[in-house]
């Protein structure tokens, strides 16, 4: 998935691996940036009695770039405190929880955040209350009320959101990991199946987000107003991860100890690239790797393992890619430096020759409000990704197309793409501006814009 | 960090670790009856938990940790004894 349980180290740290990455200009304030990380992957709503949770022990953060260096200049860390308030149940909720602030609620969590500018940090805002989990009816009979009471609107404009949400991202998981089927193309595939519309393996699952909204000026350097898509400054590259501290003591008595400086344990830009590009041996390390240092990984990128794949598992489908040797400049330009000025007319992220694994987003490209199309800028709308990416782009579909040879003529005029390549979809969603597919139902049109998470009583899995 | 502050930990735990280390590592002293009294060292300890450790004895890198900090101390003696008592703790 986009970046679920995706290496080997993290897959058993839920806790601290991130999911998915967002960052777009607010549709509905679009003076502002909304950042978004998610945690926790395959989040089952019924899950009880300890419901899912952020780490105490886990330094989330949320790092922007804005001189394309790939190193943060202004970073957003996220630290949380659980407290027990009737220690001697074993139940969630001894009752309705009703506000954030019922009798009723056993365990809660609350969120530090603080914001690291220079090496300087300020803190924007402590104790600040994360809704329960959804629980039920009978638990938390109006949980839309009680998410929306834990909205934080901090100083300086700045707005922020920690806890459970529905999750945004579908995939065909099923289907992927099954040697690389499209349900809908599952005829063309080597194995021979009949061809089928794709299953969303997270129709049913939530997530634990981490969102703020804050103005865009905040976050350019020499708080620029970013107004102009060619202007350099407009261009921010974003990414987020999770820490842990060095060392752990585990004492006789249940209570962990943990001592030493904080090391990287997972981190995200772009998705589904440590998923499917970075292979199996170097995921944990490019986990721990801070992005000004995927030089070292680049070479996965501009020769893509799943390049080489698709033509081997869609016999006779894939023939010009099959015979395409040169390095995929088209994807090292949309995942490690920005795509620069006179790649696609009118728009340019371009973040410099440092290669990094960043969402990179022009501010300066207002947010479509009207039909925004799912694959981004790829349906021809600058507002999605790769730029940046909004909670609904099929950066799946995007993906899978960019590496199946889509975009590489706008770098590489010689090559003309298969025909499949503009079509391979895992079909989840109907047309590029489909709005009712498995878990875009869910979204919302104003801050945190994930829906409210499914409820543990309705189970919707089953 | 801030540098003023990683210079602070660097201080304080570099003095904090030895004295840490030399707590632990007192009772191995094989030669300790009728040695000299140390000097006493007033310099800061830390309070909370410390941990050291010693990937390769050999090298007599030590890393300390307190806190949310940490620093790289190089004793050979002291790695030694570490890994003395590492090999006590294994029997």
């Amino acid at each position: 998935m986009s970046s679920h349980k995706e290496a080997p180290g993290i897959s058993n740290d839920p806790a601290a691996d991130n999911t998915d990455v967002y960052a777009f200009v607010s549709p509905d304030k679009p003076d502002t940036v909304t950042l978004i990380a998610n945690f926790v992957p395959l989040e089952d709503p019924d899950g009880g009695p300890n419901f899912a949770q952020f780490g105490d022990d886990v330094l989330y953060e949320i790092h922007v770039d804005n001189n394309g260096d790939a190193k943060p200049d202004v970073t957003y860390q996220f630290r949380f405190h659980t407290v027990n308030t009737i220690p001697d149940t074993f139940l969630y909720n001894v009752g309705p929880i009703d506000s954030l602030t019922s009798k009723n609620w056993n365990r809660r969590q609350y969120a530090t955040v603080t914001k690291v500018v220079g090496g300087k940090s300020t803190v924007l805002g402590s104790n600040l209350p994360c809704p329960p989990c959804n629980i039920g009816p009978h638990s938390t009979p109006d949980y839309a009320s009680l998410a929306n009471d834990a909205i934080h609107d901090l100083p300086n404009k700045v707005r922020v959101f920690t806890g459970q949400r529905a999750e945004g991202f579908y995939v065909d998981l099923g289907a992927i990991f099954d040697l690389g089927t499209l349900r809908p193309f599952a005829n063309a595939h080597l194995a021979k199946m009949p061809a089928a519309g794709g299953i969303n393996a997270t129709k049913a699952k939530n997530v634990h987000t981490i969102a703020i909204q804050v103005p865009k000026t905040t976050l350019t350097k020499g708080s620029y107003n970013p107004n102009s898509v060619t202007d350099a400054r407009s261009t921010i590259g974003v990414y987020a991860t999770a820490s842990r501290q060095k060392a752990r003591k585990i004492g006789a008595n249940g209570v962990v100890t943990n001592t030493g400086p904080w090391v990287q344990v997972s981190r995200l830009g772009n998705p589904l690239i440590n998923e499917v590009v970075i292979p199996l041996g170097a995921k944990d390390k490019f986990n721990a790797t801070d992005p000004a240092g995927d030089k070292q990984f680049a070479s996965h990128v501009t020769k893509p393992e799943l390049a080489g794949l698709l033509p081997v598992l869609y016999p006779g489908v894939f023939p010009n890619l099959a015979k395409y040797t040169k390095p995929r400049a088209d994807l090292a330009a949309i995942l490690l430096t920005g795509i620069p000025a006179g790649v696609v007319p009118g728009f340019q992220n371009f973040t410099g020759a440092t290669q990094a694994d960043m969402l990179r987003l022009n501010m300066a490209v207002p947010p479509t409000t009207s039909k925004p199309s799912n694959l981004g800028l790829i349906g021809m709308d600058a507002a999605g990704f790769p730029n940046g990416r909004r909670v609904f782009d099929d950066v799946t579909t995007i993906e899978l197309r960019a590496i199946a040879g889509a975009t590489l003529p706008l770098v590489d005029k010689s090559f003309t793409p298969d025909a499949a390549a503009g079509a391979i979809t895992p079909g989840l969603t109907s047309s590029n501006t489909d709005v009712n597919a498995d878990n875009t139902v869910n979204y919302i049109y104003s801050f945190p814009y994930l829906g409210t998470p499914h409820g543990g009583y309705e189970n919707p899995s089953k | 960090m801030t540098d003023h502050s990683r210079r602070n930990f660097l201080k304080t735990a570099t003095v904090g670790a030895a004295a840490a280390g030399v707590a632990v590592v007192v009772p191995l002293g094989s030669g300790s009856a009728g040695a000299a009294a140390p000097s006493v060292d007033n310099s800061p300890t830390h309070d909370g938990p410390v941990v050291a450790w010693v990937s390769n004895p050999a090298s007599g890198e030590i890393t300390v940790m307190a806190g949310e900090h940490e620093l790289v101390h190089h004793d050979a003696k002291l790695a030694r004894q570490l890994s003395q008592l590492a090999a006590r703790a294994t029997n």
